[in-house]
């Protein structure tokens, strides 16, 4: 028994892969169930646009078949070339790296956190005890390296960037007032997150105006005339353009003397239109702080530069929580095995002992107390070194081998086989 | 004692710039660095003040005459207005750069020496007010110049579109150019309130204003320069980029200014 990943992501599959293998929230308890089987292999399933993982809180072959044939089934070919397949210690490790981003295509992204806390919720009653104390605790490991490492700090994307700058220059943006120009996907994906931020006076202007209208009611704002456009630049405080203008339409002429009726208030001006709509030379005026999508993909790269940084600091923090996981997995799986090993011992106590009274019909019943004792005593001499030492070993860490060694030896159950008992009072 | 637990202050100083330093070194775990540079720069402050109170004792009066104890003084009372901001606004960068001035003046006062100040003529029980009031004004001078320093480097990153270290640890322009608007203008009334019950309950004998004319030179004209940066701030001739650079030379000014006082300044009379 041991954990298993086996999964596909942004690295090991295409887009075409990944999108037609995605399964959607309310399709989850169908398919681990169908992996659980009668057996009720522990199973959970991650499944994101760029990573669809399965979780196996067992080494059973026939959770992995269900788990292929379920993937096959669900692409129409062999998932196969697509996947990747962790085990043991790996397996804990590359999942709390899940957890904590460090396996995203954007280096340390939070969403992933509530992914996973998603993924948990939704194989309740699938993972079994080990699962899900793995999940648990690979939340934990996000939220801790996001905590200690800062992996999670700064704009990862071009409208986020926007937010940070705009940050960076206002410090608090409720109450900031914006002037968007133009239109266009860019362009309202980072208003809405300037807008999300706290901005709230918008101000949509357009070369026709009914799509200012269309704007600014989405956005919650007023919309102007294109050639009013100008006169705001003396009032807001961030100015987003994004037109399709084939040349400079911002230039120093038109905006020179609003700014300078700013009394020297800083303005932020984000030019997201290729080609430009602010001539460079805006970015000279007093107190014009001026920005370009290549500034604001700079902005982008430079956290995500500064997050590369921080991996090894988040790599250490999983190798800790992953070999403190591997230490209680063990201690707990010796645990099991002793379980397993004394109610095996007493069930033949009890049978061999219901044998024996049978032939020994004559005894009184004093002396059948008597046999009981001893039957009882020599068990548990029999069974009290091994028990200690086995407990001693799961605390050194080598009890897996020993415990393994033991059940083979005596023919023992496997301990993982989810116990629903345990399971419930440990999600819980 | 007082210069041991003044060595010890200035380690501690330099240990929360250590701290506080931490994020600017990515490969680090530095989680929350604000609290633990907090809770390091109030152990320095705390040894600090300890330092000066054991100074009082020493000598029976409190550490604001002298120039090692004034300027001993003036770096605890920069140090609990820069820990004050760090606290409320949840960052340690103004902690970080607040300590090469506080360790610098700490480590002048150690290389003059501690020792016994003879106390001026008729100094009478409002002389510790007046001192204290004075240093608290140009201790917010010093915050005013420390967070110009921060508003001068990151808005050379933003206009520059640096987008490194400074930019992203550094508080925003907006938040700094707010203290520094803070700093002068509630700095001003105190110094103001320093330097009027110095004049109001002076020795005006001809021979204690010859003592006290470089000491009453400086600190009026400390005066004339905190209050004309504070005014112009107070009615908005000022803001920005302009404000940070007038507080960092009226700073550099006074400090000049300060040096040349006590290197000329005639051999009978008393400056700090």
């Amino acid at each position: 028994m041991t954990v298993t990943v086996i999964g596909v992501n942004h690295r090991t599959a295409p887009i075409e892969v990944r999108e037609r293998l995605v399964w959607s929230a309310s399709e989850i308890p169908g398919v681990l169930s169908q992996i659980a089987g009668s057996e009720a292999h522990p199973v959970a399933l991650l499944s994101t646009c760029n990573r669809i993982e399965f979780y196996l809180g067992s080494s059973s072959a026939v959770a992995r078949e269900a788990v292929w044939q379920a993937a096959a089934d669900r692409l129409g070919e062999s998932v196969k070339p697509f996947t990747y397949v962790h085990e043991g210690r790996d397996a804990v490790r590359h999942v709390f790296r899940v957890a904590a981003g460090l396996d995203s295509m954007i280096l340390g992204e939070a969403q992933i956190q509530g992914q996973v806390r998603d993924a948990w919720e939704a194989a309740r009653g699938y993972t079994g005890p080990i699962l899900a104390r793995l999940l648990q605790d690979a939340l934990s490991v996000g939220g801790r390296v996001r905590a200690e490492t800062t992996i999670g700090r700064g704009a990862a994307s071009v409208p986020s960037a926007s937010v940070d700058l705009a940050k960076k220059i206002f410090g608090q943006l409720k109450g900031r007032r914006a002037l968007v120009l133009g239109s266009g996907e860019m362009a309202e994906l980072a208003m809405a997150c300037l807008v999300g931020a706290g901005v709230e006076a918008t101000v949509v202007a357009h070369l026709h105006l009914e799509q200012a209208k269309s704007i600014a009611a989405k956005l919650g704002g007023e919309a102007v005339a294109f050639d009013d456009a100008w006169e705001r630049f003396a009032s807001v405080d961030i100015v987003l353009t994004s037109t399709a203008a084939p040349h400079a339409i911002v230039t120093p002429a038109k905006v020179r003397e609003a700014i300078a009726a700013r009394n020297r208030r800083p303005l932020c001006i984000l030019d997201i239109a290729v080609p430009r709509d602010v001539d460079p030379e805006v970015g000279n005026l007093p107190n014009v702080l001026l920005y370009d999508i290549d500034d604001l993909q700079g902005v982008v790269d430079a956290t995500l530069s500064s997050r590369q940084e921080r991996v090894p600091a988040a790599d250490q923090i999983v190798s800790e929580e992953a070999e403190r996981f591997w230490e209680w997995y063990q201690g707990r799986r010796v645990v099991d095995v002793v379980r397993a090993f004394r109610d095996n011992a007493e069930h033949m106590r009890l049978h061999e002992l219901q044998r024996a009274m049978k032939k020994l019909g004559h005894l009184s019943p004093r002396d059948r107390e008597q046999v009981e004792y001893l039957t009882k005593a020599l068990l548990q001499k029999f069974l009290h070194t091994p028990t200690i030492r086995l407990r001693g070993a799961a605390g050194n860490g080598t009890g897996n081998d020993i415990a393994e060694a033991l059940r083979y030896a005596f023919d023992l159950s496997d301990p993982a086989e989810p116990d629903k008992e345990t399971e419930e009072s440990e999600t819980e | 004692m007082y210069t041991e637990l003044h060595v010890l202050a200035l380690l501690l100083y330099g240990g929360t710039a250590a701290v506080a330093a931490v994020p600017f070194f990515p490969s680090r775990r530095q989680g929350g660095t604000q609290w633990p540079t907090l809770v390091v720069g109030i152990v320095a402050a705390t040894v600090h003040f300890a330092g000066l109170v054991s100074y009082a004792k020493a000598f029976g009066t409190l550490p604001l005459l002298g120039l090692a104890p004034a300027l001993a003084s003036l770096a605890f009372m920069i140090a609990l207005l820069a820990l004050a901001i760090a606290g409320v606004k949840r960052e340690s960068t103004i902690t970080l750069m607040t300590v090469p001035l506080v360790v610098g003046l700490i480590a002048i006062a150690l290389t003059v020496g501690f020792g016994e100040v003879e106390a001026p003529s008729r100094a009478g029980p409002w002389f510790p007010l007046h001192a204290a009031a004075s240093l608290l004004g140009i201790a917010a001078l010093g915050v005013a110049l420390v967070v110009s320093g921060l508003y001068i480097a990151q808005f050379r990153a933003l206009k520059g579109r640096k987008f490194g270290a400074i930019f992203q640890l550094f508080p925003p322009l907006e938040d700094l150019d707010r203290i520094n608007f803070v700093a002068l203008v509630s700095g001003f009334p105190v110094l103001t309130i320093g330097i009027g019950l110095a004049i109001a309950t002076m020795d005006r004998s001809p021979e204690a204003l010859a003592e006290r004319a470089p000491h009453l030179g400086w600190g009026i004209f400390a005066w004339v320069v905190l209050g004309a940066v504070a005014g112009a701030r107070a009615l908005g001739l000022v803001r920005a980029r302009r404000a940070a650079w007038i507080s960092i030379i009226g700073f550099v000014v006074l400090s000049i200014l300060f040096l040349f006082v006590r290197a000329f300044a005639g051999t009978g009379a008393r400056f700090l």
